[in-house]
């Protein structure tokens, strides 16, 4: 008879080590233990980052050779992978073998190459939405479209010097709105958040849900 | 010599003037026949009818006869009639009954006889296997007149027979004999007469009379009597595929009466061989009218209950049943459960009769009504049928109607409809255009050409109650080589924002003379750390390991963090540029968490503010600043605008910078990129209400001309 002892193996350390974590919290005598815990933890994370990176390469190795449309991206992706790579590990050997400080190469990788790419993005994403909220009563004209159409005008309109000080009213709107609409959802978000994340512990705790498996 | 008339009840010989019989006073001949021009006239003798076969005289010699000298032979049918039971002459009409009066005076013994004991089987058997209307043991007496020297020869002919009896052996649909029929004819006719019928109506087939009722009653208490007569092969064959099976069997092979003892005799007419019946056997008598209680509820209750009436089943003797249920063993029908068997009148060749109301001749089922006939099954699915038949299908013009409705339905699902492509999509692509020349044009030329501009100061009305201004006011209480944590959580795309946000801020704290450590939960963040000192704070030459330390990047999200609240120097053992972390000046003194004189984080995203706050906020470690994007700050607002507050001071987006440059009066970022910042919100405003309120214009026109529209429709 074949017996599976992964999935009872898994499930009991998972409900074992949240068990210990948790009366951590409350048993002065478990906290070296539960801070060996979240220690083992945090490696395995690293692991886990390191995992990715190498599924991210094979997956995109395997479409290059299947002559995708899309596989010169993937050919760009991988180059920019290794290099980065060898930048990185080029640069932690000068640091921490040779003594050059601070990781230059890298730096200015994602000085001249990382970072304008990343604003570059943002700033055609700040052109998407403005004419998304330019076309929205296009899309859907409804009563919560209208308000939400609104709602982005007058805050735009109250975030500018002159506004503030010429069309005071524009202030005390802006001000209004997001301390008394804005932050009761907010507090209600980070409430709804807080129950969930209860409900979610408590159910891996008590084994109803597997996320690891088995 | 004077003609005598033998009776038919006991077999004395009687004269012939004799109306009733001397020995057991039996009318000799009926009432209705004792008129002069109903006399039947004589017959030679020479040919007397024989009404039973010769085996039943033969076995009825047999048969103990009752010692008719010391016992009056009238006097237990005189105890008969003094039954409750109602007269059978009440089941006739009136003019009937009183017709035949004389007669049931002399015969409803004999069907009183039948009715007392109606589980005589064995009477009803022999009945039914002689086709007479009489047991074998009452014809003996009368049979074997012929056979015995001391008598003469009993005189059976028609003429001496009575009338009544002729009558009801007539309406029963017997054949006489072909000598007799012209008598035959009369005596129906005579019965015609008497019910008051039209004999011209008659029908002349003997199996298609109507029989009265009361007749017929007759004719189902007393089987037709059957001559033996000659009769042809194929005769024989027809009758036998009339009758069923084992019907037939009977009549071609009538059983021996020789063989039939006392114990075929019924229990009540034992007394006639000379013996006493078993009175255990006998049922105990329960009138069914006596009640039996004196609560008369209880006996309607009874009575319309489902089940028997408990009056009813407690007369039942349990002994009786028992017995009885073990008389008859399972599989042996007792004969007058077989006697109750249907006789098949006719049936055609495939076994159906023209009510289309089959009965079965053959096998166990033989005499049941209402069967599936097999034979007809049979002959309509002829081997040779199914090659027969035609391939060519029959449809309706109702089955083509809907044939061609699903066909072109079916040829409507198979045809592919040309998806005409969008004009809108190069409007869109010019308006995109427009959008981003008319930003690039504004913003550039207010960053090149707006440098001399002054800025507008904010409205500072509500100062105190502001985020800025609590940091601002918490910064400036620390004191000069205090180490403050910063972390730097913020995406790259974000530098644009949170850098001109948090240059005056890191700008305060250098000018404190604190020190400060760097880390960041996000793998770009000591990247952006590094870039943001190098590129915001080069005037005050803060240098790394000296003033400031990167720490890197820490693994692990909340559990990394809380690991790092609880043990720092565990976690992060080396800086990022490899050093000792722990033994450099800006953390030398620094050993937990609750260390630092103020925690700073600068984020994008209010998940990461989040999770700062519940991992390390508690009561013990410091204050804990934040630098936010402007789509950050209502969530973090919540963590502000409580008591305590859990973030102590915090500055959202370019705004909130400006601000804290105006109250710290030091111009910096914010104030250098106010004007481009304040002409791009008033572009993308301006573009947004005009091309919302023509788009808005141009979709309630539509809906107009469309009709109305469901909400989700574009």
């Amino acid at each position: 008879m074949k017996l599976n002892f992964r999935a009872p193996l898994s499930t009991a350390v998972a409900i074992g080590v949240g068990v210990v974590v948790l009366a951590g919290y409350f048993i002065p005598s478990l906290t070296e233990v539960r801070f060996i815990l979240l220690r083992t933890g945090l490696v395995l994370a690293a692991v886990a980052l390191l995992v990715g990176i190498i599924n991210l390469l094979a997956v995109h190795f395997r479409k290059m050779g299947t002559n995708q449309t899309n596989s010169g991206y993937s050919l760009i992706l991988v180059i920019a992978l290794i290099a980065t790579l060898v930048i990185g590990t080029v640069d932690m050997v000068q640091t921490y073998l040779i003594g050059r400080p601070n990781f230059q190469i890298t730096n200015w990788v994602f000085t001249h190459i990382h970072l304008p790419i990343e604003t570059s993005l943002m700033a055609v994403t700040t052109v998407s939405l403005i004419y998304a909220g330019a076309h929205i009563l296009r899309k859907r004209l409804s009563i919560f479209s209208i308000i939400f159409f609104f709602v982005v005008l007058l805050v735009l309109l109250s975030s500018f010097s002159i506004s503030t000080n010429y069309l005071p009213v524009f202030q005390s709107l802006r001000n209004w709105i997001i301390r008394i609409p804005a932050l009761a959802g907010a507090r209600g978000l980070l409430i709804g958040i807080a129950l969930g994340s209860i409900a979610a512990g408590l159910r891996i705790l008590t084994g109803i849900d597997r996320p690891y498996g088995g | 010599m004077m003609a005598e008339i033998i009776c038919q009840m006991c077999g004395q010989a009687n004269p012939e003037d004799q109306d009733t019989c001397q020995n057991c006073d039996a009318r000799l001949s009926p009432l209705v026949a004792s008129t002069p021009e109903d006399q039947i006239p004589e017959e030679p003798q020479d040919s007397p009818p024989d009404l039973t076969p010769v085996e039943d005289q033969t076995a009825a010699e047999d048969l103990p006869t009752p010692d008719l000298e010391d016992d009056d032979p009238s006097s237990w049918l005189d105890e008969l009639r003094d039954d409750d039971e109602p007269d059978d002459d009440d089941l006739l009409p009136s003019s009937f009954a009183d017709a035949e009066e004389p007669a049931d005076a002399d015969t409803d013994w004999l069907d009183r006889i039948k009715k007392l004991d109606g589980e005589s089987a064995d009477q009803e058997e022999e009945i039914e296997k002689t086709g007479d209307a009489f047991p074998s043991w009452m014809t003996a007496d009368t049979e074997t007149q012929p056979a015995s020297e001391d008598h003469e020869p009993p005189d059976d002919s028609p003429e001496e027979l009575p009338e009544w009896l002729q009558l009801e052996t007539d309406e029963l649909g017997l054949e006489p004999e072909e000598d007799q029929s012209g008598e035959e004819d009369a005596d129906y006719q005579q019965l015609r007469e008497l019910l008051g019928e039209d004999s011209e109506q008659e029908d002349p087939q003997p199996e298609s009379r109507e029989i009265p009722d009361a007749v017929q009653s007759g004719a189902d208490r007393e089987p037709p009597r059957e001559e033996p007569k000659q009769e042809p092969d194929s005769e024989k064959e027809e009758r036998a595929s009339i009758f069923p099976s084992w019907a037939a069997e009977e009549k071609t092979h009538p059983p021996d009466i020789g063989e039939i003892d006392t114990e075929d005799i019924p229990a009540d007419l034992q007394f006639l061989t000379g013996e006493e019946p078993a009175k255990e056997k006998t049922a105990e008598s329960v009138d069914p009218f006596d009640i039996g209680g004196d609560d008369e509820e209880d006996l309607f209750d009874d009575l319309f209950e489902e089940d028997l009436p408990s009056w009813l089943t407690s007369a039942v003797d349990e002994d009786q049943d028992q017995d009885a249920s073990a008389a008859i063993s399972p599989g042996d029908l007792p004969g007058w459960v077989q006697a109750m068997r249907p006789v098949v009148e006719e049936t055609g060749r495939s076994g159906l009769a023209e009510d289309e109301e089959y009965i079965e001749n053959y096998g166990p089922l033989a005499g049941i009504a209402s069967i599936i006939p097999a034979e007809a099954d049979i002959e309509s699915s002829k081997p040779g049928d199914a090659t027969q038949s035609s391939l060519t299908l029959s449809v309706s013009k109702t089955q083509r109607e809907y044939a061609e409705l699903l066909e072109k339905v079916i040829g409507q699902e198979s045809k592919s409809e040309t998806v005409p492509e969008p004009v809108s999509a190069p409007t869109q692509r010019v308006l995109r255009w427009l959008i981003t020349l008319l930003l690039i044009v504004t913003l550039g030329g207010a960053i090149i050409f707006g440098r001399g501009i002054e800025n507008q100061p904010l409205n500072n009305s509500n100062q105190e109650r502001s985020g800025h201004v609590a940091l601002y006011e918490l910064i400036s209480d620390l004191e000069e080589e205090e180490p403050i944590l910063i972390a730097f959580d913020y995406q790259p795309a974000l530098l644009g924002e949170l850098s001109y946000s948090a240059s005056s801020v890191i700008d305060h704290l250098i000018s404190q003379g604190v020190y400060i450590s760097m880390i960041s939960t996000q793998p770009t963040g000591p990247a952006l750390a590094e870039y943001f000192i190098q590129t915001t704070q080069v005037k005050h030459e803060y240098a790394p390991g000296l003033n400031y330390i990167n720490l890197g990047y820490l693994p692990g999200g909340a559990a990394g963090l809380l690991s790092f609240t609880i043990e720092p120097t565990k976690i992060i053992p080396l800086a990022f540029n490899g050093s000792n972390a722990w033994d450099s000046p800006p953390l030398a003194e620094v050993n937990a968490i609750n260390d630092f004189s103020l925690i700073l984080i600068i984020t994008d995203d209010p998940t990461t503010a989040k999770i700062w706050v519940e991992q390390v906020q508690t009561s013990s470690t410091p204050d804990m600043g934040m630098i936010v994007s402007a789509q950050a700050e209502p969530l973090i607002q919540a963590y502000y605008h409580t008591s305590p507050r859990q973030i102590s001071g915090y500055v959202a987006g370019v705004l909130g910078g400006y601000a804290y440059e105006q109250l710290s009066e030091n111009p910096n970022l914010a104030n250098t990129a106010w004007l481009p910042y304040n002409l791009g919100i008033i572009l993308a405003a301006a573009v947004i209400f005009v091309g919302g309120l023509a788009n808005g214009i141009l979709t309630l026109v539509k809906g107009q001309n469309k009709g109305p529209r469901g909400e989700g429709s574009s």
